[in-house]
C-alpha cells in the first residue's frame, strides 16, 4: 500500500514538471523576444544597461531576503533557547536600512549617468549653439553623429500618427523611415488628446501633449522594421494606434524620400480617371489630402503615396488591395470608433476607386 | 460593576435594529458596513477584471467591444482604489481602532455614519452608470484632455468628476474622525510609545488622507466645472493646462498607494507578533518607518510622469525619493522577519499564512518598484503591462493579502465565530499560486511591448501565450478569493464560537467578548504596556479604573494626546437619522448637477436643513472629571 501510493505520487509528478517546464520555456521565449530586453539602437541599449545593472541585484536581494525569511520560519527551535535581540536589531539596521541605501546610491548613480548621456546626445542637441547644460561638452563618442541626421515631426491624431519630414516637405502617416545607425530627432505633439510615442526596440516612451512639443530620439543599429504603439490611453482607437519604424541604408532612404516628395501622378487610364472622380464625389478628399489633387483634407492620413506604406489604419491591416477595399466599405468593424464613416458603393465604383488608389505609389 | 449598571450601559449603547438600523451610528456597525460594502465592490471589480483578461487572453478575441472595455478598466481601477481599498482599510480602522485603544466609540459617530452613506451613494451611482452603459471610460486617472468636454462629450466622465469629488468627502470624514479618536480617546496609560502599530498605521494614513484628498477634490471639481459650467481649467486652447490635472491627480494618487499599503503593513505588524507569540522586535523603527513613508510619499508624484519631457534634474529628485522608500520598507520587512526568527514557536494559523505569503509578493513588488523608479527604465515600462504587474504585486500582494490575513484574524472578533482553517489555507494557496502565475507572467508581456489599456492586439504582436497563462492564473486567483468569501459566509452559520481571545493576542480588542458588547468595554481598560493582555497574564496584574462615567448615557473617557491621562468625559451622540439625510442631500447636490445645475443649490439648501437637524441641541451635559478618582 505504502509503496504503491508513493509510486503513484511519483508518476503524478511528471506532468506537473512538464507544465512547469513549458511555462518556464514560454517565459524564456518571452524574454528573448521582448524588445525591451533586446535593444536595437543606442537609446534602448543605454536603457537596457540600467536593466542589466538592476536585474542581477534584484535576484540577489530577492534570494537573500527569501532565504532569511525561510530560515526565520523553519529554523530548528531549541527548547529554552535564549534570544539575541541585539542581533535582530542589527539585522533590521543593516538589512533594512544600510544595504538598501547602498544599492539605491549605486542605482541612482547609473540613473544620472544615463540621463546625462541621453540628454547630452539627445535633449541638449537641438539647442545647438546654446549652453550645453550643466555637464559641459556633449558626449560625442557614440554614436558619432553630433547633429541629427534627420528630423521627423510626428503629430498624434485620432487614432493615427501624422509623420512629417519638415526639411523634405513630405507628409505621410504611421511609418517613419530613417537611416540606420544615425540619429533621428523626433518632435512630438498632438492635435487633441494625450498620446505616448513608444518604439520599444529603439527608445522608451515620450508623451505627446497638445499645445507643446516634446522631443525624443531614435537610433537603430541595423536595417529592420520596428513596431511602435501608442502607450497612453487616448480613447476608443487606442489599441489600434500603431506605427512602424523602418531603418534603411542611406541610399534606400534617399530613394524613398525623393519618391515621397513628388506629387501624386495624374491618372491615365479610363478606370483610374473614373476612380479619381469617385474619390472626389464620395467626399474622400474632404478628409484625405492627395498632393496634386487636393490639399484640403486634414482629418485622415495623406494618401499621396498610399501604396508605399506597408500597413493601413495605423498598423491595423496589411496594405493589400483587398484590405483597402474592406476598409473603405466598412472601416468601423475593423477599427471601431475611427473617424472614417462606412462608404458603401456600387462594386464598379469601388473597383475604379481601388484602381485609382493603386496608382498612388 | 453591578448588574444594574451593566443593564443601564447596555440600554444606553444599544443600536436600533430592523428598519431603524439606518439611524445607527456606532463604530462597530458603521465599520462592519464599510467592510461588507468594500468586499462587495472588490467582488464586482474582480468580475470586471476576469472579463477583461478573458478578452485579452488571445489575439483578436471579441468578448468586449472597445467602449465596454474602456468602461470596464476604468471601473475596475476606480472601484479598487476608491470603492474598495481606501474604504475597507478605513472600515477596518473604524471597527478595530476604538477596540484596540480601549474606547467605546469613535469621537464623532454621526460623522462616520454620514461618511458611510456618502460612500454607498457614490458607489451605487458609479455602478448604476455602468449598468446604463455610461460609466467613466477614460481610465481611473482620467487624464485630460481626453476626459475634457471636447473629447468625452457623454455623461461618462460627468459621473467620474462628480461622484469622485463626492466620494472623497467620505474618506476625509473618516480620516478626521480617526485622528481625533486616536489622539483623544486612548485608554488611560496608553501613552504614545504604547500605541499598537496598527493604530499608528491608521493614524498615518488618516493624516495622509487629510492632505492628499483635497487636491484630488480640487482637481475633479475643476474638471466638473470644465464639463458642466464651461470653465477652461484644462483647456489648452484657452490657456488651461492638462498638466495641472496630472499634478493634482498624482499629488493625491501617489500617497493613495501608501494610504492603502500602510494599514496593510500595520496588519502585518499586528498578526506576526500574535502568531510568533512575542513582541515585534524594533517597535520604534517600525513606527518611524511608517511615519517616514507617510511623509516621503508626498514627494514622489512626478514618478508617474517621467515620460513627459521634464527637466532631468527635477526628475532625478523624484527618482531618488522613490527609491528611498525602499529603506523604511526594508526596515519593516526585516523587523517582521526578525520577529518570526525570534519566535519560540510559530502558530501556523491562516492569518499568519496570508501574512507570510505577503512578504515575497511585497518584495517582488518593491523590487520592481525600485526598477520603475529608475527613470530610463521607466521610459520603457511605464504604461506597459510591466507596470500593471508591478502595481498588482504592491496592491494585491502587498495590501490585499494582509487584508485577507486581517479578515481571518479579526472577523472572529466581529462575528464571534471562527472561520474554517482548512478552507482558509486552501483559499490562500489558490490565491498565492494563481496570483503569481497571473502577474509574474504579466511582467514579461510588458517587456514584450504590450501597453496598458489596449482592448485587443493582433496575431503578429505575440502576446497570446503569456496572456493566456495570465488568464489561467487569474481564474485560480479568483477561486482563491472566492473561497474566502465562502468561508466568511460559512463561518456565520457553522463557525465554532471564537471565545474572547482565540489567538492569544496581546492587544485590547481581545480582552472583551466576541462579538463585543454594545459598549465595547464594561470598564475602561488601563494600559501598562504595549502588549497589555500578555503582560497582564504574566504579572497577574489586573487593574481597572474606578469608573466615573455615566452608564445611563453614551459617555466615555477622553485622555490627553501624549500620555493618555484622563482629562474629560466625552458624550457620544445617540442614533440619528440626520447623517443619512445629509448624505442624500449632498448626493443630490453633486450627482444631480450632472443632469441639471439647479440641483446644486437645491442640494445645498437641503444640506443646510439637514445640518440644522443634525446639530439640534440635545441634553448634553459636561462635567469636570475628578482626576484623583482614577487609580492607575
Amino acid at each position: 500500500m505504502h509503496w504503491s501510493r508513493k509510486r503513484n505520487r511519483a508518476r503524478a509528478r511528471v506532468p506537473i514538471r512538464r507544465v512547469l517546464a513549458a511555462i518556464l520555456f514560454c517565459l524564456l521565449l518571452a524574454g528573448c523576444t521582448a524588445p525591451v530586453l533586446t535593444p536595437q539602437g543606442y537609446f534602448s541599449d543605454r536603457i537596457h544597461d540600467m536593466w542589466q545593472l538592476m536585474f542581477p541585484i534584484s535576484i540577489v536581494v530577492f534570494v537573500v531576503v527569501l532565504l532569511t525569511l525561510f530560515y526565520a520560519l523553519f529554523r530548528q527551535r531549541r527548547p529554552g533557547e535564549g534570544e539575541n535581540l541585539r542581533a535582530g536589531r542589527t539585522m533590521v539596521l543593516f538589512g533594512g536600512a544600510i544595504l538598501p541605501g547602498i544599492v539605491m546610491i549605486i542605482l541612482m548613480v547609473e540613473v544620472v549617468a544615463i540621463l546625462v548621456d541621453v540628454s547630452l546626445i539627445g535633449g541638449q542637441l537641438e539647442r545647438q549653439g546654446e549652453n550645453r547644460g550643466l555637464i559641459g561638452q556633449p558626449n560625442v563618442a557614440e554614436p558619432e553623429a553630433e547633429v541629427a541626421d534627420l528630423v521627423v515631426d510626428v503629430i498624434g491624431r485620432h487614432w493615427w500618427w501624422e509623420v512629417i519630414y519638415p526639411n523634405q516637405g513630405i507628409v505621410t502617416a504611421n511609418e517613419i523611415h530613417m537611416p540606420e545607425d544615425a540619429l533621428v530627432l523626433v518632435r512630438l505633439t498632438s492635435d487633441g488628446v494625450m498620446h505616448s510615442f513608444w518604439v520599444p526596440a529603439l527608445n522608451g516612451k515620450t508623451d505627446m501633449l497638445p499645445g507643446s512639443i516634446s522631443n525624443t530620439w531614435l537610433h537603430g543599429y541595423y536595417t529592420d522594421a520596428y513596431r511602435g504603439q501608442c502607450a497612453e490611453y487616448c480613447g476608443i482607437g487606442h489599441a489600434k494606434m500603431r506605427l512602424l519604424t523602418i531603418t534603411q541604408t542611406e541610399e534606400d532612404l534617399e530613394v524613398y524620400l525623393s519618391r515621397e516628395a513628388e506629387p501624386a501622378p495624374e491618372p491615365t487610364t479610363e478606370e483610374t480617371i473614373r476612380g479619381q472622380a469617385v474619390f472626389v464625389e464620395q467626399g474622400c478628399a474632404a478628409c484625405h489630402a492627395i498632393r496634386g489633387l487636393s490639399d484640403a483634407g486634414e482629418i485622415g492620413p495623406d494618401l499621396t503615396h498610399l501604396l508605399s506604406r506597408r500597413e493601413i489604419a495605423a498598423g491595423t491591416l496589411v496594405n493589400t488591395r483587398g484590405n483597402r477595399a474592406g476598409w473603405i466599405v466598412d472601416s468601423q468593424s475593423i477599427k471601431p470608433g475611427n473617424m472614417m464613416p462606412p462608404f458603401p458603393m456600387p462594386p464598379s465604383d469601388l473597383q475604379a476607386l481601388l484602381a485609382y488608389l493603386d496608382t498612388l505609389e | 460593576m453591578d448588574q444594574l449598571a451593566m443593564d443601564q450601559l447596555r440600554r444606553a449603547w444599544r443600536s436600533p435594529t430592523g428598519l431603524a438600523s439606518v439611524t445607527a451610528v456606532n463604530h462597530r456597525i458603521v465599520g462592519k458596513r464599510y467592510i461588507f460594502t468594500g468586499l462587495i465592490f472588490m467582488a464586482l471589480a474582480g468580475i470586471l477584471a476576469l472579463t477583461m483578461v478573458t478578452q485579452l487572453s488571445t489575439a483578436n478575441r471579441q468578448v468586449l467591444n472597445p467602449e465596454a472595455y474602456a468602461q470596464f478598466f476604468t471601473m475596475h481601477g476606480t472601484t479598487m482604489m476608491f470603492l474598495f481599498a481606501v474604504p475597507i482599510m478605513e472600515g477596518v480602522g473604524i471597527y478595530i481602532v476604538p477596540l484596540m485603544i480601549g474606547a467605546r466609540d469613535l469621537a464623532f459617530p454621526k460623522l462616520s455614519a454620514f461618511g458611510y452613506w456618502v460612500y454607498l451613494i457614490a458607489g451605487i451611482t458609479l455602478y448604476a452608470a455602468l449598468l446604463l452603459g455610461e460609466a467613466p471610460n477614460a481610465g481611473w486617472y482620467n487624464y485630460v484632455p481626453l476626459a475634457g468636454p471636447e473629447f468625452s462629450p457623454g455623461l461618462n466622465i460627468d459621473f467620474y468628476a462628480t461622484a469622485i469629488t463626492f466620494l472623497e468627502i467620505s474618506a476625509i470624514t473618516a480620516a478626521v474622525e480617526l485622528i481625533i479618536t486616536i489622539f483623544k480617546e486612548r485608554g488611560p496609560g496608553m501613552s504614545l510609545n504604547r500605541i499598537p502599530i496598527f493604530v499608528w498605521a491608521i493614524l498615518g494614513i488618516s493624516f495622509m488622507i487629510v492632505f492628499a484628498f483635497p487636491p484630488l477634490m480640487i482637481g475633479s471639481t475643476f474638471l466638473a466645472l470644465d464639463r458642466l459650467v464651461g470653465t477652461h481649467f484644462y483647456n489648452v486652447a484657452l490657456g488651461g493646462s492638462p498638466l495641472l490635472w496630472q499634478h493634482l491627480f498624482w499629488w493625491f494618487g501617489h500617497p493613495e498607494v501608501y494610504i492603502i499599503a500602510i494599514p496593510a503593513f500595520g496588519m502585518v505588524s499586528t498578526i506576526i507578533p500574535t502568531f510568533a507569540q512575542r513582541r515585534i522586535i524594533a517597535y520604534l523603527p517600525v513606527v518611524l518607518a511608517l511615519g517616514v513613508i507617510s511623509l516621503v510619499s508626498f514627494g514622489l508624484w512626478v514618478h508617474h510622469m517621467f515620460a513627459l519631457s521634464i527637466s532631468w534634474l527635477g526628475m532625478s529628485y523624484f527618482s531618488a525619493a522613490s527609491m528611498a522608500i525602499g529603506i523604511p520598507s526594508g526596515v519593516q520587512v526585516f523587523a517582521w522577519i526578525g520577529t518570526l526568527w525570534a519566535s519560540k514557536g510559530l502558530v501556523w494559523k491562516t492569518p499568519l499564512l496570508w501574512v507570510v505569503g505577503f512578504i515575497p509578493l511585497f518584495l517582488i513588488g518593491g523590487i520592481t518598484g525600485i526598477m520603475v523608479a529608475a527613470i530610463p527604465f521607466d521610459w520603457q515600462v511605464t504604461d506597459s503591462q510591466f507596470i500593471t504587474a508591478h502595481f498588482h504585486y504592491v496592491l494585491i500582494g502587498g495590501s490585499v493579502f494582509p487584508l485577507f490575513g486581517a479578515l481571518y484574524y479579526w472577523l472572529p472578533k466581529v462575528t464571534g465565530r471562527l472561520m474554517s482553517e482548512t478552507l482558509g489555507k486552501i483559499s490562500f494557496w489558490f490565491a498565492f499560486i494563481g496570483f503569481n502565475i497571473a502577474f509574474f507572467t504579466l511582467h514579461f508581456t510588458g517587456l514584450m511591448g504590450m501597453p496598458r489599456r489596449v482592448y485587443t492586439y493582433g496575431q503578429d504582436a505575440g502576446w497570446g501565450t503569456t496572456m493566456s497563462i495570465t488568464l489561467a492564473g487569474a481564474i485560480i486567483l479568483a477561486t482563491g478569493f472566492a473561497l474566502t468569501f465562502a468561508n466568511i459566509i460559512w463561518s456565520l452559520f457553522r463557525g465554532r464560537p471564537a471565545g474572547d481571545n482565540p489567538w492569544n493576542a496581546p492587544t485590547l480588542e481581545w480582552s472583551t467578548s466576541s462579538p463585543p458588547p454594545p459598549y465595547n468595554f464594561a470598564t475602561t481598560p488601563v494600559v501598562h504596556s504595549r502588549t497589555p493582555l500578555w503582560d497582564e497574564r504574566e504579572t497577574g496584574q489586573h487593574e481597572e479604573i474606578v469608573f466615573d462615567v455615566d452608564s445611563e448615557v453614551r459617555e466615555m473617557m477622553g485622555t490627553t494626546p501624549l500620555d493618555a491621562t484622563p482629562e474629560q468625559r466625552i458624550l457620544v451622540p445617540k442614533p440619528s437619522i440626520w447623517p443619512l439625510i445629509l448624505a442624500i442631500a449632498v448626493g443630490i447636490a453633486f450627482i444631480g448637477s450632472i443632469f441639471n445645475l439647479l440641483f446644486f443649490p437645491i442640494g445645498a439648501l437641503l444640506s443646510l436643513v439637514a445640518l440644522v437637524g443634525w446639530a439640534w441641541p440635545g441634553s448634553r451635559h459636561h462635567r469636570e472629571v475628578k482626576h484623583e478618582r482614577f487609580q492607575y
